[in-house]
């Protein structure tokens, strides 16, 4: 049936888009009675086979901690009659970074932020990279909270990454060349970061060139072309999206202090939306060491 | 010798004269036949009848390599047991490790004590299967049609008294009892085979880039869970996993690049980061390079990157085997190299090593493997494709794209032009 994948009744497309489609659902029979949960698409099968693609998510889904949602369970369905590999949550989500509400403020946004990246710091200390963290995969929830999504099925060591998802704007560079490790994922929040509040992606015009171009583009570790954006998050955006690992923030929960801290700082600081920000610095263009002049520190 | 010679059936030439043995592969022309046969006749005469043979090689190549796509390997006494000299796309089982040229092709020489079995053939080839004992066939002199062959330890048996015809039952030769002391070595040499899986490390491997059927689909984990049209994991049960945490980036000193890389030319950054001749800043930390910069030896860092056709991205680190089966190939099997599994696509054919993608300093280049099918490259701002001649080799620039099995990858360098 069209509204269902592997027995999941499709209640609601959260986000239905080419990156991470995001589906609320009633839960099959085989699970019992429950609240409505999540289903999220991680790409069709052909990319991927399964049993790689199920030792990748079985690793992440035994990690639980804060920031991270209560997996139920992963396998084969089909969505627009494509075999395609879905994963599912205890958890109600209503959208994510990339299609929040406009009510939702940037403070409020920054927090949701900060919230997948303790679920990231989580993964780091049990020897994952998430891989995948970009606005569609930091989930919204329903309660308020925000839960970091599935991560990618390439693991970023012996498979880089797949095309899709993450966006390449999303990659380190560094993963690109084969070293990826904690400081991809944080080079990804700072990213993600500068996307909440100025509404665009720190390395433009990726979608606009064939993939082949953009990939050598960014495999040359380019410096990212910040936006203005507010002293509180400048910072930790520019480290973060420093060229050396060693520049940027050592953990992830070291990010989501900062972001917490800056969410303090912008709320009741004026009217600081994503897309356009008050009261702000200039960020620069960037430099060699990711913008903020912390390219030599 | 006194060791078994079993020749594998196949493509090729065995030879074997006295303690000297020969196989060459039947991309040889020839004339290189007709050389390796007289100068293994010649070495057999010698005592260090192999490294005789392997210094009159190497006096040849050393002065041009004329059939560099040619394999073949040579073995016979050495000073210290047998002297393996291997040239080309070939390779050597010594009962411990896979022996090849590299690069491939290339050739080398080295000393390998008295191995049993010791087991030749093309590179890539698979293993040959268990030699069984009470095999008759044994190369004793001679030149015959063979794609390899396997030197074993000849089992001692008692020795029928001249003019003794063994067949007939009324001599008491008792080959068949087991009571005979025959002098079987431990574990029984005659029946090793070279490991078929993985020994040092796992392959690191894509899956099939097929899109499974609902049969194709791995098994449910919990027999309750059928998820629709393909087997479902349960993940609300998982054990906590405790895996040690990832390292910080402030402890990377000695991970960039991965240890153990070959030496290529390049240039420092102040903070010592080893990087291209020709950049301008240090892609690992981005610092300016100043123009002039002395150049030293450093290891090789990821050249960059594969993009495949199916969105797949795969670091160039380390060169690479592409085929259906590219971790039954030694060099991955070692961790030498990576293998990237791909299936062919459709209307094509892929062999289990179809084609590789080998790092020659800073460059990249592309060998065709030997397979059906064949290599095709096409360079940037080439409008058409170019197949490669079995086993050749071509140089890989950055933007190329290169095809085997109806599929296709693009490298990306991540260094300047």
């Amino acid at each position: 049936m069209a509204n269902q994948v592997a027995g999941y009744e499709v209640t609601k497309a959260v986000v239905e888009d080419g990156t991470l489609p995001c589906l609320r659902a009633k839960r099959p029979e085989r699970l019992g009675q429950g609240a409505p949960v999540t289903v999220w698409i991680l790409g069709p099968v052909a990319r991927l086979a399964w049993t790689a693609a199920k030792a990748r998510i079985s690793s992440f889904a035994a990690v639980r901690g804060a920031g991270l949602p209560a997996w139920i369970e992963a396998g084969i369905g089909e969505r627009d009659q494509r075999p395609v590999i879905f994963v599912s949550a205890e958890v109600e989500v209503a959208g994510t970074l990339a299609s929040a509400p406009a009510e939702l403020d940037v403070p409020a946004r920054l927090r949701a932020l900060a919230r997948a990246a303790r679920g990231a710091h989580v993964l780091h200390e049990h020897g994952l990279i998430h891989a995948a963290i970009c606005p569609q995969v930091v989930a919204l929830c329903e309660d308020g909270t925000a839960v970091l999504g599935p991560p990618a099925l390439a693991d970023g060591t012996r498979l880089l990454a797949q095309v899709g998802y993450p966006p390449l704007g999303y990659i380190d560079p560094q993963l690109l060349r084969g070293s990826g490790g904690r400081w991809s994922d944080i080079w990804a929040l700072g990213a993600t970061a500068h996307y909440v509040v100025t509404g665009m992606a720190p390395f433009q015009g990726l979608d606009d060139v064939p993939v082949v171009d953009a990939l050598s583009r960014q495999l040359a570790s380019p410096p990212p072309a910040l936006a203005p954006l507010p002293a509180a998050v400048a910072e930790i955006v520019g480290r973060c999206l420093a060229v050396d690992p060693a520049v940027r923030p050592q953990t992830a929960a070291e990010v989501a202090d900062t972001l917490e801290q800056a969410a303090a700082q912008l709320t009741g600081a004026g009217p600081v939306t994503a897309g356009g920000a008050a009261g702000t610095e200039a960020g620069g263009s960037g430099d060699a060491g990711g913008g903020a002049g912390t390219a030599s520190a | 010798m006194a060791d078994k010679l079993e020749v594998l059936a196949g493509p090729g030439m065995v030879a074997r004269f006295g303690d000297v043995a020969v196989w060459a592969g039947p991309q040889g022309t020839a004339a290189l036949h007709n050389h390796l046969v007289a100068e293994a006749q010649r070495a057999s005469q010698a005592p260090g009848g192999g490294d005789q043979l392997a210094n009159s090689l190497i006096a040849i190549l050393q002065r041009g390599d004329p059939e560099p796509q040619a394999p073949f390997a040579v073995v016979g006494p050495g000073t210290s047991g047998l002297s393996l000299f291997l040239h080309g796309p070939v390779q050597a089982w010594d009962s411990g490790r896979w022996l090849y040229p590299q690069p491939v092709p290339g050739w080398m020489v080295v000393p390998i004590g008295r191995p049993w079995p010791l087991i030749v053939l093309a590179y890539g080839a698979p293993p040959p299967p268990p030699s069984q004992q009470g095999n008759p066939f044994d190369l004793v002199s001679g030149v015959v049609p063979g794609s390899g062959f396997i030197l074993l330890q000849q089992v001692a048996q008692p020795v029928p008294a001249a003019g003794v015809q063994v067949a007939q039952p009324v001599q008491p030769v008792q080959l068949a009892q087991p009571a005979q002391p025959v002098q079987l070595a431990p574990a029984n040499p005659n029946i090793m085979v070279p490991p078929a899986q993985p020994q040092v490390a796992q392959p690191q491997v894509a899956q099939p880039q097929v899109a499974p059927g609902p049969s194709a689909a791995a098994p449910p984990a919990q027999a309750t869970s059928p998820a629709g049209d393909g087997g479902a994991i349960d993940l609300r049960s998982l054990p906590t996993a405790t895996p040690a945490p990832l390292r910080l980036a402030s402890d990377l000193a000695t991970t960039f690049p991965m240890p153990g890389q070959p030496d290529v030319p390049g240039v420092r950054c102040e903070q010592g980061h080893f990087n291209h001749p020709r950049v301008t800043r240090c892609l690992r930390c981005g610092r300016a390079v100043a123009p002039g910069t002395a150049q030293l030896s450093g290891p090789q860092p990821c050249l960059g990157a594969l993009l495949a056709d199916d969105g797949s991205i795969w670091a160039l680190d380390r060169g690479c085997l592409i085929g259906t089966q590219p971790e039954v190939a030694p060099e991955v099997q070692s961790g030498m190299v990576r293998g990237i599994a791909m299936r062919a696509g459709p209307g094509n054919t892929m062999g289990p090593v179809q084609a590789e993608v080998q790092l020659r300093g800073w460059d990249a280049r592309l060998v065709d493997r030997g397979a059906e099918g064949g290599t095709w490259i096409q360079p940037p701002e080439v409008e058409s494709w170019g197949q490669l001649g079995r086993y050749e080799q071509r140089d890989l620039p950055s933007g190329s794209h290169l095809s085997c099995g109806g599929r296709v990858l693009t490298y990306l360098s991540a260094w300047p032009a």
